[in-house]
């Protein structure tokens, strides 16, 4: 039996790394701050034409706050990858 | 049972525990039929434990590991069964000489034991003393709020359906930890 997360349509990246967070989240000071500064991450991935910047996407970390928003973007890039 | 059988089984038993003393003395490894490293001959696990940031634990022998395995709690001895196991939230209790325990909560992440050694490999590992009582009852309320609030008949795969799963992990992801750090182990 698949598991929700991936009935939902997460990937098991994306679910680890959820996991992850929400448990960076709940850490004593000073583990806490130290575990959230190295968790975030951001990547924009740019299709170049003719010397000029063709389109652009910004992918960002934020997995918790706007879950839809990452991974729709996600989606959107690789789709643009492919085509 | 009948006469003639008891005695019949009597002997096999008796071959049985020959076969097994044979084996634990010369070291030989049952399950793999390859030649173990000493250090599993000598009754110990030998760990490694990994972070994509850290290393917790590199060739440390140590007497068992317990991990909290998709399936359920899976105790790991020296000459266990070679496998892999998709782990959930929970606790990686690794215990040492004397039976001190050393507990870290791991989100998420897999175990591979190999015949020869065995690897632990999270995405987050912290030490349960590090955890926050307060704020994992906090964040756990949060969860269920988002999780009650969200739609249940949301079809799978949109926006809806994405936004609840993540609650849904995060009530998984609490609960887990208030069981530890309540004290109830």
């Amino acid at each position: 039996m698949p598991q929700y997360w991936r009935v939902a349509g997460l990937s098991y990246l994306q679910y680890a790394n959820v996991c992850a967070e929400y448990v960076r989240r709940v850490l004593k000071e000073p583990e806490r701050t130290k575990a959230l500064s190295r968790a975030g991450y951001s990547m924009i991935k740019a299709t170049w034409k003719d010397g000029k910047v063709a389109s652009r996407v910004t992918l960002e970390s934020a997995l918790l706050d706007d879950p839809v928003k990452s991974i729709s973007a996600a989606a959107a890039a690789s789709e643009k990858n492919n085509s | 049972m009948n006469k003639w059988l008891r005695p019949a089984l009597r002997t096999t038993l008796r071959l049985w525990r020959r076969q097994w003393s044979a084996e634990a003395t010369s070291g030989a490894s049952v399950s793999t039929g390859a030649s173990s490293p000493s250090s599993e001959e000598a009754g110990r696990v030998t760990l490694n434990f990994f972070c994509p940031h850290q290393v917790i634990a590199k060739n440390r022998q140590v007497v068992s590991v317990i991990v909290p395995a998709a399936s359920g709690l899976m105790g790991i001895l020296p000459n266990h069964v070679p496998t892999v196991a998709q782990m959930r939230p929970g606790v990686v209790t690794i215990i040492g000489d004397g039976g001190a325990e050393e507990r870290y909560f791991v989100s998420s992440g897999f175990t591979f034991v190999h015949p020869d050694r065995t690897d632990i490999c999270a995405v987050e590992a912290v030490r349960v003393s590090d955890i926050d009582p307060e704020e994992v009852s906090k964040a756990l309320a949060d969860c269920e709020a988002k999780l009650a609030s969200s739609s249940s008949s949301a079809a799978a795969g949109t926006a809806e359906a994405q936004r609840a799963a993540v609650a849904q992990i995060g009530v998984d992801v609490y609960l887990a930890m208030q069981g530890v750090v309540s004290g109830t182990r």
